[in-house]
Order: C-alpha cells, then sequence, then structure tokens
C-alpha cells in the first residue's frame, strides 16, 4: 500500500497555489476582459509586420515570385516571433512555472543572438516602389498587408500629403487618418504597441528583480542593511519620478533600451517596500521558524519557503505596475522626449495639439488605445487582488 | 420566571444559491436569575444562535425556515424578536439584551474614549436622562467591573488598558442599561486563565445583583462547570443534551457528551509509563533573554527588557517536562532560546554535555538535527506553498539522511504512519487539512529527523477538545516509543496533569516552582502557582463527585 | 514628539542630499555633461568669441571644473552656513550667515529664487484647490459605494473609477483643450495660460452694467435654484429620472445647436442620448445632499443663462471668474485621477471597518446603521486615506508637469521640463531640491496627522 501511496503520477494532486489563483482570477469577468485585451495586444505587437507594411507580402513580376515582406522582417521582428512560439510552447509544459520562465528567456536570448546574426533586411528602404510598380502596371500578382502602410511611410509618392482625417483621402484608405508626416496612423499604433509592452513588460521586469533583491534582503537582515536600504528608497519615492526621467532621457538621449532601463530603475521602490513588508511578516511564521530550526540552508529559506509567500502583493502591485511603466513611455513621448522616429502612442497623443487646429482623430485613437491598455492591467490587477485576498483567508480554517 | 424561550429554530446561512443549514430545529429556555451555558466544538452553531436572537447576523446572508425567539418582559407577554422590524430591534438590543463577544483587544472602538462609548448606550435606551445622571451612572458602572480610578479611566482610549480590563469595560457596557439577559459569546477565551476566573466571578456577581439572566458560550467544560446553572451540548447545528450542570457532567446521556467529557485530559486513561534511565539531554544553566530599550534622538538603550531572567532546568531522555506560565511571563522566549533562534544574553545551554549557547548557525546545522520544534498555530505551521513531501522530505535531505530522494519518501510516509496519517497526505497541501491534522503533519515533520529533544509550543491550545485528546495520546506514545525527550509549553493544568511527568511553573521572567507534577499539582508552595491552579477546575473524579446538584 | 520631529527633520537632510546627488550625477554622466560646450553649442560664433563666452560661463558658473568640486560649490552656495562666494566666482571666507543662493539660471539668465518665487505659487495654488476637491468628492463617493455594498450604484461606480483612474492625464487634457476649449468645437473655455491680459487691470469681482442688471441675474439665479431644490427633493425616483432624461436632451440639443447651427443631425442625437443618460443617473440618486448640490450648480448656471438672455451682461469678467474660467479645465484633468483613487480606497476602507468587532459591538448596544457609519467608522476608515494623502501631493506635482505643459500655464511643472531640455544645471538641481523638500514636508505632515487622528500612535 505505501508503495501505492508513493506514486506520485498516480495519486490525486491538489492544484498548488499558482493554479488556484489562476482559476480564481479566469472566473472573474473583469479579469477575462482584462486578459482578453492584452492577448490581442500581444499579437497584434508579435505580428504587426504581417498585420501593416507597405511591402507585399506576396509579389509576382515577370514571373518571379517574391515577398518583400518576409525579405524585410528585422532581426527583432524575428524574436518578438520566436518569443510568441516559445510562449506558447511552453505554457502547456508542467514544470515549475520559475522554471519555464529560466527556459524561456534563454531561449529568447539565444534566439536574438542568432537573428542578430543571421537577419539582414536590406537597409535602404523604398516604400513608394510597388505602389509606382502597380500603377506602372508592372505586377501581375500582389497581396498586400491588411494595412498596406508601413510606420515609416510618408508616402512621399503622394504630393503635399499631411494631417488628414480617417477616410479624407479618396485614392487611399486610411482608416485612422494620417499624422503631420504623412504617415498612416493605424500602421504607426500597431507598431507602437510593440514599444508599449515591450517597455512595459522589461521595464517592470528591471524594476521587480531589483525590488525584490533589495526589499527581500532589507526584510531578512534587518539592522544596517535595514536602514541604509530603507534611506534608499526614500530617496528614489522622494524624486518625482518624471522628473527623474525627464532628467535621464533629456540627458543621456534616447534609445529604446534606456528607456527600458530607466523606467524600471526608478519603479523599483514600490516593490521593495512590498517585499520588506511580506519579509517582516514571514519571518515570524512558524514554518519560517522550523525551517530554520531544521537547519535548512539561506538559500533555501529565502527562495522557497520566504518569497513564494510573499508574492501575493508583488503580484498585484506588478500588474499596476506593467501600466504605469506604460504610462510612463507614452508621457515620455508626448512631451517630445520619446523615440525619434519609431512610432509611440504619446507621440500621435502630441501631434493632437501641435497645430493649430485639433486633430481629434489623432487624439482618440492612439489615447485610446493607451486607455485601453492602462485599463486593461487595472483590471487585471483589481481582479488579482480579489483572487488572491480570499483565497488565503480560507486557507487558514483550522 | 421565563425570560426566554427558543422554539425550534433553524438558521440557514449563505446567499443566493448556497444556503448551508447551520442551526437545526434548537429549543431551549432560559429563566430569569439563571445561567444557561452553550457548549459545543467549533462550527457547532452556538454563535449563529446567539447572533440570531439579537438580530445581528449579516443582512441577505441569513434566513430561518422555521422557529421563534420570544422575549418575554415584566408584563408577561412574549415579544417575537425573530424577523423583528429595526426599531424593534435596536430598542431590545442593549436595553433588554446585551451581548459582549471574544476578543476584547478590537471590540472596543480605537479611536473613542471609554467614558463615550458607555455614554452612547445611556442616550440610546435612557433618552431622558441628563448629562450628570449619565455621568454618575458610567461612574458607577466602571466601579462595579472595578475598574480602578474610574474618573479617569473614562477619559482614556482602549489601547490604553489591558485585555482583562478591556473586557471588564465590555460588561460594564453590555450592563449600564440593567438588561434582562446577558449573551457573553466565549468572553474570557482570549484571556489568561487567572484574569478568567476572576471576570468568570464578577459575572455571577453582577448576575446575582441584577437578577439578569445569562446565556454564556463557551467550549471550555471547566468554565461550565464554575459558571452553569443549566448546560446545553450542541453539534453541528442541534442541540443533543441539555439538563441542571451537575447531571450532565457526572452522567452525560448522549453519545457526543459523553466523549467529550472523557476527552479532558484530566480525564484521559494513563497507561503506565516504562522505567527511564536517567540520562540528561538538555541543561539549561542561568539563562537569561534581554531586549534592550531605546529611547531618545539617539536611540540609545535606556533600559533593558528582561523577557527571561535566569533560569535553570534539565530535560531528561524519555521524559517530558511541562513549562506552564501565562502570557508574557516569557516561557515562549525561553523556548526559542533554547532552540538557538533567540541570542541569549547570559547563561548556558547545554545538549547531550555540548555547549551550544554561542555557536554560529554554520556549527549549529548539524546540531539541529537532534532539537526539533513545533508549534501554536496550525494555520502557520506549515509552509502553505509547498505539498507535504516536500516539507517533510528537505530537512532530511539538507540533514543526509537517506540516500535519494524515494528513501526519503518511504521514510516520510512511514512517519505519517506513525502519526495515524493517510499516506497520500504527501501529496497534498496544508490548506486541505483541519487544525488538529496539520498539528499531526507538523509532529511528522519534527520526527523525521529524528531528534533526541522536541520543543512543543502549547500545541493543543487553538484546538477543539476531542482533537487535542488524540495528539496529547500520540505525543505520549512517541515520548515513550523513542525516549525523547521533550519541553511542553503550556497554560493548561489538565494537560500538564495527563502528558508531563516533571513541571516548571513561569511567572515574570523567572520560575517561581519546579518539580514532580503530582507533588506540584497537590501541595504547590509558591502562592503564584496555587492561584494557576484555583483558576479552572479539573474535572476530575473526584472533582465531579463533589459538584452539587 | 518633539524629538520624533527632530529626528524626521535630521533624517530628511541626507535624503535631500541623496536625491540631488543622484540627479547630479545623472547631469555629469550624460555625454557632454555640464560645461560651457553645451551652453554655446548651436550659437553661430566666430571661435574667437566662442571660446571667450565659454570663459566667461567657466569663471561665471564654475563649469570647467570637475564634476564633484561642482557638486559641492553647489552645495555650499545653498547652504546658509558656507564660504561666501565672491564677485568674480571664487571662494571668500567662511560666514555663519551667508544665506542661500540657489544660482543663476543659465537660460534666463536671472536668479534661480526669482524664478521660483515667480513660478511656485502658480503650481502649489493649482495643487492646493485640487487635494480638497479630491477628498471631498472621493468622501462623497466612497461613502455612497459602501453604503450601497454590492448593489448597482457600488458595482457600476466600481467600474467607473477604475476606468476614470486608467484615462492617462495627458489624454484627458489634450481632450479637454480639444473639444472644449478650441476653435473647433465648444469654445468654452480658454486655451490656456492662467488670465487674459486685459484682466490685470480689472477689478476683482465682475462688474454689471447696471444696478437692475445684478437684480435680475440675482433673482434668475435664485427662482431655478429654488425650483431645482424643490424637484430634486420632493418628487420621486422615476419621477426625478424622467425629469433628467428631459433636460439632459434638452441640454445635449443646445450644445450641438451652439457647435454646428444645424437644426438637427447625428451630433444631436448622440449628445442628447449622452446628457439623457447622464441626467437621468445623477437626478436619480438617492443620496439628498448630493442630489442638492446637483441642483445648486445646475440653478446658478440655469440661471446666470437666463440672465443673459434677457440682457444682463457684464462690463468686465472681473479678476476672479477670469481665474476661475482658466482654472477649471486645468483643475478638473490634474485631480480626477486622484479622485477615482481615493474614492476607491475610501470605499475598501469603510466595507473593512464596517465588518470590524468594534461596528459589531456598536450594532449590540442599539446604534443604528447610520449612526455606525459616521460616529464610529468614518474616522478609522480615515486613516489609511490620511496615509496615502502623504504621496498624493507628489504625484499631482508629478501630473501638474503634464498639465501645465498642455494648458500653457507657467508654474513649476513646465520650468522643471525646459529646464531638463536646456541643462540648465541651476534650475534642474533647485527644482529637484524644492521638489524633493515638498514631497519629505508632505510625508511629515502626513505622518503627524496620522497621529492626531488615531489615538494609538504615539512618536516617542
Amino acid at each position: 500500500m505505501t508503495e501505492q501511496a508513493l506514486n506520485r503520477h498516480q495519486q490525486h494532486r491538489s492544484k498548488p497555489w499558482g493554479k488556484q489563483v489562476l482559476a480564481a482570477l479566469l472566473k472573474r469577468h473583469s479579469a477575462r476582459i482584462g486578459l482578453i485585451w492584452i492577448g490581442i495586444l500581444v499579437v497584434i505587437a508579435t505580428f504587426s509586420p504581417f498585420l501593416a507594411s507597405s511591402h507585399p507580402l506576396y509579389m509576382l513580376v515577370d514571373g518571379k515570385v517574391s515577398s518583400p515582406l518576409l525579405a524585410h522582417l528585422s532581426a527583432q521582428d524575428w524574436v518578438w516571433l520566436a518569443a510568441f512560439i516559445f510562449t506558447v510552447l511552453l505554457a502547456k509544459w508542467s514544470r515549475p512555472f520559475w522554471q519555464k520562465l529560466l527556459l524561456w528567456l534563454g531561449l529568447v536570448a539565444v534566439s536574438a543572438v542568432v537573428a542578430n546574426t543571421l537577419a539582414s533586411p536590406p537597409t535602404l528602404i523604398i516604400y513608394e516602389q510597388y505602389r509606382e510598380m502597380q500603377a506602372a502596371g508592372e505586377l501581375d500578382q500582389v497581396i498586400y498587408a491588411p494595412i498596406p502602410y508601413s510606420a515609416k511611410d510618408y508616402l512621399r509618392d503622394y504630393a503635399n500629403t499631411g494631417v488628414e482625417a480617417p477616410l479624407e483621402a479618396t485614392e487611399r484608405t486610411h482608416w485612422f487618418g494620417t499624422d503631420e508626416n504623412g504617415a498612416d496612423v493605424a500602421s504607426r499604433m500597431i507598431h507602437a504597441s510593440r514599444i508599449a509592452l515591450g517597455i512595459g513588460f522589461i521595464a517592470t521586469g528591471i524594476a521587480l528583480v531589483i525590488g525584490t533583491i533589495i526589499g527581500g534582503l532589507m526584510g531578512y537582515f534587518s539592522g544596517i542593511v535595514d536602514i541604509i536600504g530603507m534611506r534608499l528608497v526614500e530617496i528614489f519615492e522622494a524624486i518625482p519620478t518624471l522628473f527623474l526621467l525627464l532628467s535621464f532621457v533629456a540627458f543621456f538621449g534616447r534609445s529604446i533600451y534606456m528607456m527600458m532601463v530607466i523606467i524600471g530603475i526608478t519603479a523599483w521602490s514600490g516593490y521593495a517596500r512590498y517585499v520588506r513588508a511580506e519579509f517582516l511578516k514571514l519571518r515570524q511564521q512558524d514554518f519560517v521558524q522550523a525551517a530554520v530550526a531544521c537547519g535548512l540552508p539561506l538559500r533555501s529559506i529565502l527562495f522557497r519557503h520566504m518569497l513564494p509567500n510573499g508574492l501575493a502583493p508583488l503580484l498585484v502591485a506588478t500588474s499596476f505596475g506593467v501600466a504605469s511603466a506604460i504610462l510612463a513611455e507614452a508621457t515620455l513621448s508626448f512631451l517630445g522626449l520619446g523615440l525619434i522616429d519609431d512610432p509611440s502612442w504619446g507621440q500621435l497623443l502630441n501631434q493632437a495639439v501641435q497645430s493649430s487646429t485639433f486633430n481629434w482623430w489623432l487624439a482618440v485613437f492612439p489615447g485610446g488605445a493607451i486607455f485601453m491598455t492602462v485599463f486593461a492591467y487595472n483590471l487585471l490587477g483589481e481582479a488579482l487582488r480579489d483572487a488572491v485576498d480570499p483565497h488565503t483567508n480560507r486557507s487558514r480554517r483550522a | 420566571m421565563k425570560l426566554l424561550e427558543i422554539s425550534d429554530l433553524s438558521t440557514d446561512l449563505g446567499g443566493e444559491s448556497q444556503w448551508q443549514s447551520v442551526v437545526k430545529h434548537i429549543s431551549l429556555t432560559i429563566e430569569s436569575g439563571q445561567t444557561y451555558c452553550l457548549v459545543g466544538e467549533s462550527g457547532s452553531g452556538k454563535s449563529v444562535t446567539a447572533l440570531s436572537m439579537m438580530g445581528l447576523l449579516p443582512e441577505n446572508k441569513f434566513r430561518h425556515p422555521s422557529g421563534s425567539i420570544k422575549l418575554f418582559t415584566d408584563n408577561g407577554n412574549g415579544q417575537e424578536l425573530l424577523g423583528g422590524d429595526n426599531a424593534l430591534m435596536r430598542s431590545v438590543r442593549g436595553g433588554k439584551i446585551a451581548m459582549i463577544f471574544q476578543e476584547p483587544m478590537t471590540s472596543l472602538n480605537p479611536v473613542q474614549t471609554i467614558g463615550d462609548q458607555l455614554d452612547e448606550a445611556l442616550q440610546i435606551h435612557r433618552p431622558d436622562w441628563t448629562a450628570e445622571q449619565r455621568n454618575e451612572r458610567i461612574l458607577a458602572a466602571l466601579k462595579e467591573v472595578m475598574i480602578p480610578e474610574p474618573e479617569s479611566r473614562i477619559k482614556e482610549y482602549p489601547h490604553r488598558l489591558s485585555g482583562g480590563q478591556r473586557q471588564r469595560v465590555m460588561i460594564a457596557m453590555a450592563l449600564i442599561c440593567e438588561p434582562a439577559l446577558l449573551i457573553a459569546d466565549e468572553p474570557t477565551t482570549a484571556l489568561d486563565v487567572t484574569v478568567q476566573a476572576e471576570i468568570l466571578k464578577l459575572m455571577r456577581d453582577l448576575q446575582r445583583r441584577y437578577g439578569m439572566g445569562m446565556l454564556f458560550i463557551t467550549h471550555d467544560f471547566g468554565v461550565v462547570a464554575q459558571i452553569a446553572d443549566i448546560v446545553g451540548v450542541m453539534r453541528y447545528g442541534e442541540l443533543v443534551e441539555t439538563g441542571p450542570t451537575s447531571e450532565v457532567l457526572r452522567n452525560p446521556q448522549h453519545v457526543y457528551t459523553q466523549s467529550l467529557i472523557a476527552a479532558l485530559p484530566e480525564r484521559l486513561p494513563r497507561p503506565s509509563r516504562p522505567e527511564k534511565a536517567h540520562q540528561t539531554l538538555l541543561e539549561v544553566n542561568d539563562v537569561a533573554v534581554h531586549f534592550p530599550v531605546r529611547r531618545g534622538l539617539l536611540r540609545r538603550v535606556v533600559d533593558h527588557f528582561r523577557a527571561v531572567d535566569g533560569v535553570s532546568f534539565e530535560v531528561n531522555a524519555g521524559e517530558v517536562v511541562a513549562l506552564v506560565g501565562e502570557s508574557g511571563c516569557g516561557k515562549t522566549t525561553l523556548g526559542r532560546a533554547i532552540l538557538r533562534l533567540q541570542d541569549v544574553t547570559r547563561g548556558q545551554i547545554l545538549l547531550n554535555g555540548q555547549d551550544i549557547t554561542h555557536l554560529s548557525a554554520k556549527e549549529m546545522r548539524p546540531l539541529r538535527r537532534q532539537m526539533q520544534v513545533v508549534f501554536q498555530d496550525p494555520g502557520s505551521s506549515l509552509n502553505p506553498r509547498l505539498p507535504i513531501h516536500t516539507s517533510l522530505v528537505e530537512p532530511m535531505r539538507v540533514q543526509g539522511i537517506g540516500a535519494n530522494d524515494t528513501e526519503r519518501t518511504e521514510r516520510a510516509a512511514a512517519f505519517l504512519e506513525r502519526v495515524e496519517m493517510p499516506t497520500d497526505s504527501l501529496w497534498r497541501y496544508p490548506h486541505e487539512f483541519s487544525g488538529g491534522q496539520r498539528q499531526r503533519l507538523a509532529i511528522a515533520r519534527a520526527l523525521v529527523l529524528e531528534p533526541k529533544f522536541i520543543l512543543c509550543d502549547e500545541i493543543t491550545s487553538a484546538l477543539d477538545v476531542s482533537v487535542q485528546a488524540g495528539i496529547l495520546k500520540l505525543l505520549r506514545q512517541l515520548v515513550d516509543e523513542d525516549n525523547i525527550g521533550m519541553l511542553f509549553i503550556t497554560h493548561n493544568m489538565g494537560v500538564v496533569d495527563y502528558l508531563a511527568d516533571r513541571m516548571l511553573v513561569m511567572h515574570k521572567a523567572q520560575f517561581v516552582e519546579s518539580g514532580d507534577t503530582d507533588s506540584v499539582m497537590q501541595a504547590p508552595k509558591s502562592d503564584y502557582t496555587r492561584t494557576l491552579l484555583a483558576a479552572v477546575p479539573r474535572l476530575d473524579d473526584q472533582y465531579l463527585a463533589s459538584v452539587s446538584t | 514628539m518633539l524629538n520624533y520631529l527632530l529626528r524626521r527633520l535630521l533624517l530628511m537632510v541626507p535624503t535631500l542630499l541623496g536625491i540631488t546627488l543622484v540627479v547630479f550625477v545623472v547631469m555629469a554622466a550624460a555625454p557632454g555633461g555640464i560645461s560651457a560646450q553645451t551652453l554655446v553649442d548651436g550659437m553661430e560664433l566666430e571661435p574667437q568669441s566662442r571660446k571667450a563666452l565659454e570663459d566667461y560661463y567657466n569663471k561665471l558658473y564654475g563649469l570647467d571644473q570637475p564634476a564633484p568640486v561642482q557638486y559641492f560649490r553647489w552645495l555650499n552656495n545653498i547652504s546658509p552656513i558656507g564660504f561666501e562666494r565672491n564677485v568674480d566666482g571664487t571662494l571668500g571666507s567662511f560666514s555663519l550667515w551667508k544665506g542661500s543662493d540657489l544660482g543663476t539660471s543659465f537660460r534666463y539668465g536671472r536668479d534661480v529664487t526669482d524664478l521660483l518665487a515667480e513660478r511656485l505659487p502658480i503650481t502649489l495654488l493649482l495643487n492646493l484647490i485640487s487635494i480638497p476637491l479630491i477628498y471631498a468628492l472621493a468622501i462623497g463617493i466612497g461613502v455612497q459605494a459602501a453604503r450601497d455594498r454590492g448593489g448597482r450604484f457600488d458595482v457600476s461606480s466600481n467600474i467607473f473609477l477604475l476606468g476614470l483612474w486608467s484615462v492617462p492625464s495627458m489624454l484627458a487634457g489634450v481632450l479637454f483643450i480639444g473639444f472644449f476649449a478650441s476653435e473647433q468645437y465648444w469654445r468654452w473655455f480658454p486655451t490656456g495660460g492662467l488670465m487674459r491680459r486685459e484682466t490685470a487691470s480689472e477689478t476683482f469681482l465682475p462688474l454689471f452694467a447696471s444696478f437692475s442688471d445684478v437684480l435680475i441675474a440675482a433673482a434668475c439665479v435664485a427662482v431655478l435654484t429654488l425650483i431645482f431644490m424643490q424637484l430634486l427633493s420632493r418628487l420621486s425616483t422615476s419621477n426625478r429620472r424622467w425629469l433628467g432624461v428631459l433636460m439632459g436632451a434638452g441640454l445635449g440639443y443646445l450644445m450641438a445647436l451652439n457647435l454646428y447651427g444645424h437644426w438637427f443631425g447625428m451630433l444631436h442625437i448622440a449628445l442628447m442620448f449622452l446628457f439623457a443618460i447622464l441626467m437621468r443617473s445623477l437626478f436619480g440618486l438617492q443620496n439628498l445632499p448630493l442630489r442638492l448640490a446637483i441642483a445648486g450648480s445646475l440653478g446658478l448656471g440655469l440661471g446666470l443663462a437666463v440672465a443673459a438672455q434677457l440682457g444682463v451682461s457684464f462690463l468686465q469678467n472681473g479678476y476672479l471668474l477670469d481665474r476661475i474660467w482658466h482654472l477649471v479645465l486645468p483643475i478638473i484633468a490634474l485631480s480626477y485621477g486622484g479622485l477615482a483613487f481615493l474614492a476607491k480606497l475610501t470605499r475598501s476602507s469603510l466595507l473593512e471597518n464596517l465588518a470590524a468587532d468594534y461596528a459589531r459591538t456598536a450594532r449590540a448596544k442599539g446604534v443604528d446603521e447610520e449612526s455606525v457609519l459616521w460616529r464610529h467608522v468614518f474616522r478609522n476608515s480615515l486613516l489609511p486615506l490620511i496615509t496615502v494623502s502623504a504621496t498624493l501631493l507628489p504625484s499631482l506635482l508629478a501630473g501638474s508637469v503634464i498639465i501645465e505643459s498642455i494648458f500653457s500655464i507657467d508654474g513649476m511643472g513646465k520650468l522643471a521640463v525646459e529646464a531638463v531640455q536646456t541643462r540648465d544645471r541651476e534650475l534642474v538641481l533647485s527644482v529637484t531640491l524644492i521638489s524633493g523638500l515638498l514631497t519629505l514636508f508632505g510625508y511629515l505632515l502626513a505622518d503627524i496627522a496620522y497621529a492626531i487622528v488615531d489615538p494609538r500612535v504615539s512618536y516617542d
């Protein structure tokens, strides 16, 4: 009987905490709405070159088949596609979450290296050539992406392009209108989703790692470590975040990686506070004391016993944190301190009030996108808060 | 004279689609001047019954499929309380029926003074009194419950009072409008035993003085013996037995009541204990633990808080030593110091002859195998995120027991059997188990390292009495079979009586008495021990024979 | 308590030093750093004039010295005790009465202290008006939602507030300016600034054309306000809702008419529908004080409009009205985020306290539900609100940055952005110092307020 009892695969295994929270989360409507929007956004971001591009997907010229769209995919595009595929594959695998996460990070890093060495899209891009070829009748067959304009296609072959309302121009369809340089707004929005999501996740990830390490050290070793740590936290909290961001960006110039790191560095203090508070509480918990009494190594006590139990408020804070990171990036772009050429929702929003007229499509659509994304993460955060709390209350039944 | 009559009351709790029957067709009568004790384990429905009487159940989450609650006033007519409108219930609450609750620490509004809170009750039920009349009554009420210096107390905030004092204030607040019936829902459970004895005596006195009826809810038969005229035993929402105290205690009719009384530690059968060779396991010499108190601008150390102030004792293999004391006496700190979870300020701790007082964490690690601990709170004794298997196997792996994980898992399963838990518990998470089961799992975790010494810190205080009986029997068995030395911290004398070979009494950071359990309990030398022993009666045969009808 | 205050004030110093150090390091570590180079870049000058200008700047501001020296010189300047600075830039003798000198701005060429004195009050004005507004409304909404507990108002307000909180303030600002302050749509509000130039010479209160005009205006306002108050307090809920629908439709129609002048169109229908729903829910509120407030504002607005129709006119708008007119949009854009957050916090805090043990004791004494809420639970629920107020001020300051940029208000936020964009070292450091100081004071005030409200807390 002991043999049977020992066979872990045969027995009914009750659900670990992570899966229970997920199940409770998915029951709520608000969480579902939030997750659906975020899912849509991830899909749009990953497949953005396929959704909006001036390069045709399939082109038949003089009997030669070619796919300019695929040829022009940059290393970044390939890495996004690879990450997406890995996510889908790893989701169903049944190993502990942190193992899957590390594996995913490793795979993405490898694919980044591979893509950067192998992918070499042509550096000189002429967007107008396809439209000219089509006008000249050289194309036998052609299949375009659903929105046949790239983000940086300023429509130079049409004279006098500038800000146009949606569907104002007759010979071309711009569902969301064009911006002040003539580029299609819908296309720019689709490509900008990458920046929004990327900055949201990576900046928050950086802040989370820094905050957890510092907060954990503060919470576990009190005393001098705590005092110094709290001063650091106070400093970073008291600096007006926006101001620090402005300073960083203004002085260091603009690059997307710089922005990710900077937004991450300004946000870690909140996570540190949560982790510290949880660790202080957990240190007094009986099972931690028992772990020390068993002689378990510090590594195990911190990462196996304390951290998993302190995750609850951290999860909630992370969801809200991603929302504020996306907002921070949009704000910077809005103030003119974002990336220059790459599209960003905030930058489009800025153009709405630049000229003397109010271009409502530049405010409503990109602004709406920012709002929906922030709203989705906030909904998710609220739902997480509810999913996590009653669970811990229920589990304390004697 | 009949005061309150409950007839065929049923209560369901829950919500829209999930009604659960919590109270099933109970009937009881309380007369004025009488104390009715409602006894039962957790989940039996006793609190819900009390709350129904006051109409305090959460809105929209309850319903009464049947029954009536009638309150009889002076003119002999019964006022139906179930389903009464708001105005009626508000006049009844505090005016005719008053209630006091279990948690004195959180039952008073922290941002209002004591005087204001007492005044409020008077303003509602005696609207025509002047301010001086109210003030007079408030001071008189505080004097009745024996709060010293009531004039200055009424301006203070609740956090300045101790638990016992707060409960006295609650009683004063309840009685200030001289209600006909007082409902007390486990009012002394959260208090120390000596304080509990005082409060119970106070309530008895006040009841006699006012001639009011009292419904006292508890799970502790010791309290029942002290205070009840009539006892009602509840189980899973049903009233299984009722009758005068002496009869029910001496001659319980229902099987459940019989099992409850038989589970009291003082009544558990004691198998004969094997003779043990005297072998000192743990030796504690003049240990003191002082915490620095910092004040002032530069946080200088101005004083020391003496948690433990010079104690010495020994624990031998195969014996259980009980460490008895009330909250704040230092017993928990002493326990942690022995386990080296807390540094000692002075003194020596010897484990198997080896001085472990100042060893570093690294040096302690191999020695930790020999000393293990089980804590009080079943809710936090096991890591909620790990399955039981990991909680049991990891310590073995770290200490190098067993050649591989499969072997360790087998050993873990064997220990689970010893603590009478099913082996497939290995793959479950702690929240799936009840409190008693979790304590058994915690004991198993302590056992897997095969320690020589185990510290048990109030491990059964949070458990129902029948569950406690099982765990106590298990502990006695383990000590006898494995020759383990155990230090058992508790405040329950019945448990000491059953389990311990020797006992130590701790009061204000020092030992006031020590010796064989039997000799100390028959002939205590210190006053404090005498007070402790007298605080809660132990319902052994001798006592029950003497209970008057 | 005094000890605690002293300790906090002393602890502020290292934190402030830390903040300024961080910002300074950022500036110094940037490519180009803080040197005269960046100041003269972009100017088209002969090499000699360029060099002369660089030398001049170096002398004046000490820009040629290594970064740590520059930092310490700056510290020396701002501390009231230190080395005096001579006119040519060298250090003079040590003095205890030197006084703080925040330096001179590169860009504006003026003393930083003057600039701050000009701009700081404006930002403070915006924020200090917002804070009480936020708290009052948040508590009102939160209390109503907690009373409703699971009902329709509660659930819908929760989602609405979450949505409101998610709207980025720049989007709100842009939409406000675009729709309510521009040439193309409703020109109800000014596009920016804090006042029109003419108002500097106007009277404080509005000036009517004649005394009879005042009487007419007052009469209109009074009559309409009374009518609305009667209607909103006497009518039953469903009647009130119908009234709301009618009024909303009417208002929507007028708005659309104002815009396009056509008799009817898609916009008219859309706006009528929108306002009908809005007014219907507002009029249908169960909370009497809120309804009376709505009645009051409606009466005021419509009364003035009717009076205007009757020929009453202002000779001059007056300083007060003009300021208010300019402030409405920026303050709404600044406060709605904080409002949403605080309202949700109030609600959850109230709900938690309504279920607490001491509330149960109060009910057991016979206290009715309303009194349990206001006399027992309310003060306890305020505690988390006070803790949060510590972070409210910094977030408002950050919000000001965006709002001031959008609405072209010359406040500290706008100054900060310009300072950073032009790499104006003195200005950047000073603004950092001031905002850090304000933030830390905010924390200190919040802690003191907490100690006052909660008798359990005492700082020894």
